[in-house]
């Protein structure tokens, strides 16, 4: 049985590297297929043709598309995605001087989402059909509706344009660098909030619906009226019991979720201008950056495909008759 | 049960409303369809070079107008069956129905016209500007060149040689125009007059005027039109290739099944936004570009939908049954498959809506979307953005448009949703 088990996780694991690869190569036939010249960014027309012919040589362009794949895959196999044609670097080392500002804000932003609607939950599960819960429902829907960038751009106007309490862009002021390390850090939180807020309010609405109304369904479930026949405190039974038991479904949102921040993180980055994995994207897509535009494609298929196996492998072990969710 | 209302009341008191309002509109528009039937039966042929596609659709929603509320009374008897609760959703499925069809009555306005850029630029809501009218001095009456000046007078254009806006004016024995900096003369005998002195016509520009001194309410009017066009083109071919992709998989089974369920997983593995981000910042944008794009990029949900009912359907007995009948496969399609795997399909195609005007908005405001021929709330925004510290109402209007919008559809699909599954009511 427990061969079994493992078989699967690891039938399911090796079913994901196949899907990554697959969409590394469509999107790698798709760029090439694409019209456009990237050899044109450096290259003025006056210049000799053979100058041409050498540049588009060193990037490998010359070639017929299926050598070019070929070459793509043994170098793939060897770890190396190629150099960016704009930066000059090789494509994984630009990337990672994005990455990081990218995760740490998705984390915070996952963090702050969670500790949010649990607090909103539990405070409108405890004042039920209250004012303040009916005004949460509807607003959480109308979060949940509000595309990223309108929230964004009301925050800006609101707290930037009329209020003028928080920066509406960038990640930290001008004089910060020779500033002590707590400034900086009030710097940049006070850059981030805008970012934070806009980010969380659409995970907030999700988290928050599914969590009110898991904790409502759990209250009535009969071993809760058993406990309050044994005498157990309200509180512990709400913290010990009701909340653990509320939680559990919300792991398969959370695997959602994670894709919807990726995609939510883009728009951000636009909006706030912030240097961030999203917005090295795009500018890739652009400037027509080949082995950027591939590397990128990987590291954001890794980032879906593995946080939704993670999420079936933890559901997995909360409830071992989850199983068959692990089929690849 | 709460208030309710009966579907052909609630068209009655829409169209009623809308013809109150716009009145003379709608009698123009009228009047000059009456003599455009009269050119039609004199001289056939110039008639019809007259005609474009713009005159038609005033013509249509002017007729439709006054034939629908005629409609709702005497197919009062048809629509009762169905009444509808009186809540956000269905006033704003209405409305927007209503905008979709009316659009040249709602708004006396052409959603690309600009003039005298200095004067209409950048208003606030509910401002008012002033302006003249050119007198046309032709005393040629011909009949299709009387027809023609009616219609341009009618029909808005994108540009009106015959008006100018001014901030204020002056009059003695000349006309002094101002404009902001600038000051022009006329003669008064340029202008449309009553006993020697101009007349001065004003509009109301009601959600306020863009850069390029655009009326913003026209443009979100009409833009509806276009943000709806490419939901239901995007949406339809999400339709066919989800829904034959999953029969395909659901009935042969196998091999392909395999190699679809495949391919599925790899477009869900990837956020949506970059691909289609990818496909348009590669191939170009134009209309029909990002149709095609998002309409491919969201069939993932309906093929497995499709799929998954239809396996289930495989074994369900009254299929067999109907199997074992000799029913062709055509004909167990329409009158087995069909019926059963309708309800999920209806709501999933209102999300997948949903989905697709968000999606437009969104790459619009990344500056790829339809770009500037047509007006849409996803590009009304992003060119707002600019503005943001000095005319708010360019991105609030255009976004509560948008959100409203995105509402309707989300409540939409839940309350079909649990109109096609009434299980889910108990819960």
């Amino acid at each position: 049985m427990k061969n079994n088990i493992y078989a699967k996780i690891l039938k399911r694991f090796f079913s994901s590297l196949l899907t990554i690869f697959l969409i590394i190569t469509f999107i790698f036939i798709l760029v090439r297929i694409s019209p456009g010249d990237p050899t044109q960014k450096y290259i003025s027309p006056e210049l000799s043709p053979q100058l041409k012919e050498s540049v588009a040589e060193s990037f490998n362009l010359n070639e017929p598309l299926p050598l070019q794949y070929l070459s793509f895959v043994i170098n793939l196999a060897k770890g190396d995605f190629g150099i960016s044609y704009n930066h000059r670097m090789p494509v994984l080392k630009v990337i990672w001087e994005f990455l990081p500002f990218t995760l740490i804000f998705a984390a915070i932003v996952f963090i702050f989402q969670i500790l949010v609607s649990l607090f909103l939950a539990i405070y409108s599960v405890k004042n039920i059909n209250g004012f303040v819960d009916k005004l949460l429902n509807k607003l959480a829907i109308l979060f949940y509706v509000t595309p990223v960038f309108v929230a964004g751009l009301f925050l800006v106007l609101i707290f930037s344009v009329q209020l003028n309490l928080f920066p509406s862009s960038g990640l930290s002021s001008f004089n910060s660098y020779d500033q002590s390390f707590l400034n900086k850090l009030i710097d940049y939180a006070h850059h981030l909030f805008l970012p934070l807020i806009t980010l969380s309010l659409g995970g907030i609405a999700i988290f928050y619906k599914y969590l009110r109304d898991n904790i409502v369904n759990v209250m009535q479930e009969p071993f809760v009226l058993n406990l309050h026949a044994n005498g157990y405190s309200n509180k512990k039974i709400f913290f010990k019991h009701i909340l653990p038991n509320a939680v559990n479904p919300l792991i398969s949102i959370a695997g959602i979720e994670l894709g919807l921040l990726l995609s939510g993180t883009l728009i951000t980055e636009v909006i706030f201008s912030l240097p961030g994995f999203g917005r090295l994207m795009i500018d890739s897509i652009m400037l027509r950056d080949y082995p950027l535009v591939v590397g990128c494609s990987f590291i954001a298929s890794v980032a879906v495909v593995f946080s939704n196996l993670a999420a079936d492998l933890i559901k997995f072990k909360i409830d071992k008759r989850m199983i068959q969710e692990i089929n690849g | 049960m709460k208030n309710k209302v009966k579907i052909s009341s609630l068209v009655f008191i829409l169209s009623i409303i809308l013809l109150l309002f716009r009145f003379e509109t709608e009698f123009n528009i009228l009047s000059l369809f009456i003599s455009y039937i009269l050119l039609l039966l004199s001289d056939f042929r110039i008639t019809i070079n007259l005609t474009s596609l713009k005159l038609l659709d005033y013509f249509l929603s002017a007729v439709l107008l006054l034939a629908l509320p005629i409609l709702s009374i005497v197919l009062r008897k048809k629509f009762n069956a169905v009444s509808v609760h009186l809540n956000f959703t269905n006033i704003s499925v209405a409305v927007i129905i209503f905008v979709i069809l009316f659009a040249p009555i709602i708004t006396n306005k052409n959603p690309n016209f600009q003039k005298n850029l200095s004067v209409t630029k950048l208003l606030p809501p509910l401002s008012k500007v002033e302006y003249l009218r050119f007198s046309n001095n032709t005393v040629d009456s011909n009949d299709v060149i009387n027809f023609v000046q009616k219609k341009n007078r009618i029909v808005k254009q994108e540009f009106d040689e015959s008006l100018i806006f001014f901030s204020k004016i002056s009059i003695d024995s000349l006309i002094y125009v101002h404009q902001n900096n600038t000051v022009k003369t006329f003669e008064p005998s340029q202008f449309e007059n009553k006993n020697n002195s101009p007349i001065v016509y004003s509009k109301i520009y009601l959600f306020g005027t863009d850069e390029f001194g655009r009326d913003i309410f026209t443009r979100l009017i009409y833009g509806t039109r276009v943000s709806i066009l490419i939901g239901l083109g995007a949406v339809f071919i999400s339709i066919v290739l989800g829904f034959s992709f999953g029969a395909l998989a659901g009935l042969l089974g196998g091999f392909i099944d395999r190699a679809l369920s495949r391919i599925t997983d790899m477009f869900l593995a990837f956020p949506m936004i970059f691909l289609v981000v990818l496909i348009i910042g590669l191939f170009g944008n134009s209309i029909f570009s990002i149709i095609i794009v998002l309409g491919f990029s969201g069939w993932m949900s309906l093929f497995k939908i499709t799929k998954t009912e239809l396996v289930s359907l495989k074994n369900k007995d009254y299929f067999l049954s109907a199997q074992m009948i000799g029913l062709k496969k055509p004909q167990l399609l329409i009158n087995e498959i069909l019926p059963v795997i309708s309800a999920p399909i209806i709501v999933n195609i209102i999300f997948q809506f949903g989905n697709v005007i968000l999606a437009e908005a969104a790459l619009s405001y990344l500056s790829l979307g339809i770009g500037n021929e047509f007006p849409s709330w996803g590009s009304m925004i992003q060119s707002g953005q600019s503005y943001i510290t000095t005319a708010w109402w360019m991105i609030f209007f255009p976004s509560l448009f948008l959100v409203a919008a995105l509402l309707t559809a989300k409540n939409l699909g839940d309350n079909l949703n649990v109109f096609l599954n009434p299980k889910l009511k108990n819960d």
